[in-house]
């Protein structure tokens, strides 16, 4: 065939590649990751285990600690016992004094907005506690 | 050649870029403002729920009810038993609805979930 021929025989001269394509897609893929990674670090995750709501009123010391979120007039309302904290920093400072190794339940009402919630649960974390559950309160 | 392989790799470019775009359109959320979790977690979410400021409650730009949560999470279970589910809620929705999902996803058998912070600010106090 001829194209089998010119393969056989054909010229073997220097090769030379354009550069051009490969400098396109490179600088292309540069753009790609660049963009993506700068977008992909805005989320953070909070983990935390689901249970069913069967946690008692009161905490002992054989218990888990239990946070309470709540809302009055005022806004978000954290309870652990008799204590009430308002504020991420207020409820961390405490969760530090707590003993961790039954870890924290975290009891949300129907009343605060999922902010005051995610502010719990970062508490929790920011206080060293290794395992955080989220109960949804009773109505 | 040259031209082809351009066109080639723009237009893998284009889909790459293209695709990461679309998910994240899909729900545009004001997320909780909290640092979240420093250690990774390595396992796949199967299912990301988005709740809105409203608490209309959508799985991939589809609305959905609490109540199918339950069947939506046994199917993502079925296929990989490891999955941790993402609940991406606007910071404004009110905690009811969270519970809502919570118990849905409880109910369908997930022992744990991830909420989905915004990382970029620093947390409200």
């Amino acid at each position: 065939m001829k194209i089998g021929d010119k393969s056989r025989h054909g010229f073997h001269g220097p090769i030379s590649l354009s550069m051009t394509s490969m400098i396109d897609a490179t600088f292309l893929l540069l753009a790609y990751f660049i963009f993506t990674a700068a977008v992909g670090t805005h989320e953070a995750q909070l983990m935390a285990d689901v249970t069913a709501a069967r946690v008692g009123r009161g905490a002992s010391a054989l218990s888990q600690q239990v946070v309470d979120v709540e809302s009055d007039g005022v806004g978000a309302l954290f309870r652990i016992g008799s204590r009430e904290v308002r504020g991420r920093e207020a409820l961390a400072a405490i969760l530090k004094q707590l003993p961790r190794d039954l870890g924290v339940v975290i009891r949300v009402h129907s009343g605060p907005d999922v902010a005051a919630v995610a502010a719990a649960m970062q508490a929790a974390h920011d206080a060293g506690f290794a395992r955080v559950s989220y109960v949804a309160a009773s109505k | 050649m040259t031209p082809m392989i351009d066109i080639v790799f723009l237009l893998l470019i284009f889909f790459l870029t293209t695709s990461q775009m679309a998910e994240m359109a899909a729900a545009p959320l004001d997320l909780p403002e909290e640092a979240g979790s420093t250690e990774e977690v390595s396992r796949s979410a199967g299912l990301v729920v988005n709740v809105d400021a409203a608490g209309v409650i959508s799985i991939l730009e589809q609305v959905i009810e609490p109540e199918d949560l339950v069947r939506r999470s046994k199917e993502v279970l079925a296929q990989d038993p490891s999955a941790v589910p993402v609940i991406r809620a606007d910071r404004h929705a009110t905690a009811a609805r969270l519970n809502a999902v919570m118990d849905g996803l409880r109910s369908g058998g997930f022992p744990a979930v991830r909420m989905a912070t915004s990382s970029g600010r620093e947390g409200t106090p």
